[in-house]
């Protein structure tokens, strides 16, 4: 579910997903491993909001390619394509 | 052990029952009925139609009393009249000249009709004296699903769950998350359709049940069924994030479709609830059923099954 809904929260949705991990790749690129890292120590806090899994992260992410917001670096990192943080 | 079965189970088993008996037509019907009779009474015996003889008119007789039955289920009952009388008067014919002689004298003639609780057409009824008048010693009466009701209702408490499955209690709800995962599997691959967002205005429970008005043993269900709404969001929250979605809409599927199929009656609300209960068991079992109720009280709650109460809204001093 890429929107929130009547049910899906928007930390639930992959719009909501979206925004974390665009916010993670604010310091510099980085893979899928290091972004999925990051959303499963997230995760795992109390202060989560909702739970995601590997699948609702690669859904995200191509969400995300495909309005132009990440692309991927020479080095085959992931990159935020808005603020063209390519390097750190 | 004899177990009894209190007011509320009863009320639940009469509305389960009259559920099957809304659903069920032809062959169906007549496999529901039969089950019934010998359940009631050992000496029913059932009879199986033979190659091109067929029943011989017969679907079913007690030898001992010479009472025979016959059976009718049309889909629609209402615009059959003219098949009605014309099946009475033929399989009654076929019955006596076959049986009469050859088996036991005719006692008792019933002919048997799902009239899903319509009654029957005043124009049976005279049919049905000209055969007593014809036939000495015949009596011959209808025997509709209010009739079969009664007989139900009457079975022991381990007949009546043999019928219907386990009469389920609201008392008792409590949720085994493995199970619920079971559950939610098998409600997401019923065919749905995307049905569109409506967002309670004032989804109040109580005010709810009121408004659409279920009575005391539905109502409790959903009670109970929220009690444990934590358990619930926290398996939401870890487990399924989208299937909430397409929960809501099988949900409000399962609901439009009961409210087309269930004719109206003081108490189709309650036949709607127990209706959609019954279609989201994945399979027979308290666990499932407990699952269903607590996500039904879910659903409830944010207005996606049953109508919400329009919202009180002040009147203007000036028209």
């Amino acid at each position: 579910m890429i929107l929130p809904s009547k049910h899906i929260r928007i930390s639930e949705s992959l719009i909501g997903l979206g925004a974390y991990l665009l916010k993670y790749l604010n310091d510099g690129p980085k893979s899928v491993d290091q972004l999925w890292f990051k959303v499963g120590k997230q995760n795992d806090t109390k202060k989560a909001f909702s739970y995601h899994g590997f699948d609702n992260v690669v859904l995200a992410l191509n969400y995300l390619f495909i309005i132009g917001a990440i692309d991927i670096n020479s080095e085959g990192l992931i990159y935020n394509a808005v603020n063209k943080t390519i390097s750190k | 052990m004899f177990v009894t079965l209190t007011a509320d189970d009863l009320y639940i088993a009469r509305k389960l029952f009259q559920l099957e008996i809304y659903k069920r037509n032809g062959q169906n019907y007549e496999d529901f009925f039969s089950k019934i009779m010998r359940l009631h009474n050992i000496d029913f015996i059932q009879i199986k139609p033979q190659g091109q003889f067929g029943d011989r008119k017969n679907d079913g007789f007690i030898k001992s009393t010479g009472q025979y039955y016959q059976v009718y289920a049309p889909e629609n009952l209402s615009h059959k009249e003219k098949d009605t009388i014309e099946k009475l008067v033929t399989d009654f014919n076929g019955l006596y000249a076959y049986w009469n002689t050859k088996v036991t004298p005719i006692l008792e003639f019933n002919f048997v009709l799902n009239d899903k609780y319509q009654g029957t057409y005043p124009s049976l009824h005279p049919e049905l004296t000209k055969i007593e008048e014809n036939h000495a010693g015949v009596k011959c009466k209808p025997f509709l699903s209010q009739h079969l009701e009664d007989i139900f209702l009457k079975l022991p408490h381990s007949n009546i769950e043999d019928v219907l499955g386990k009469i389920p209690t609201a008392e008792n709800i409590s949720l085994n998350v493995s199970n619920l995962n079971e559950v939610i599997e098998y409600l997401i691959s019923l065919k749905d359709g995307a049905s569109p967002e409506n967002f309670p205005v004032n989804p109040d429970f109580e005010e709810k049940i009121v408004f659409n008005s279920l009575s005391s043993p539905a109502a409790t269900f959903l009670r109970y069924g929220s009690y444990q709404d934590g358990a619930l969001k926290d398996f939401f929250k870890i487990n399924s994030t989208f299937a909430k979605d397409d929960l809501k809409n099988t949900f409000s599927k399962l609901y439009k479709d009961a409210i087309q199929e269930i004719p109206d009656s003081d108490s189709k609300n309650d036949l709607v609830f127990f209706d959609i209960a019954k279609k989201a068991y994945p399979k027979q079992g308290k666990v499932y059923q407990d699952a269903v109720f607590v996500l039904m009280a879910y659903f409830f709650s944010y207005c996606d099954i049953f109508e919400e109460p329009p919202l009180k809204q002040q009147q203007t001093l000036f028209q």
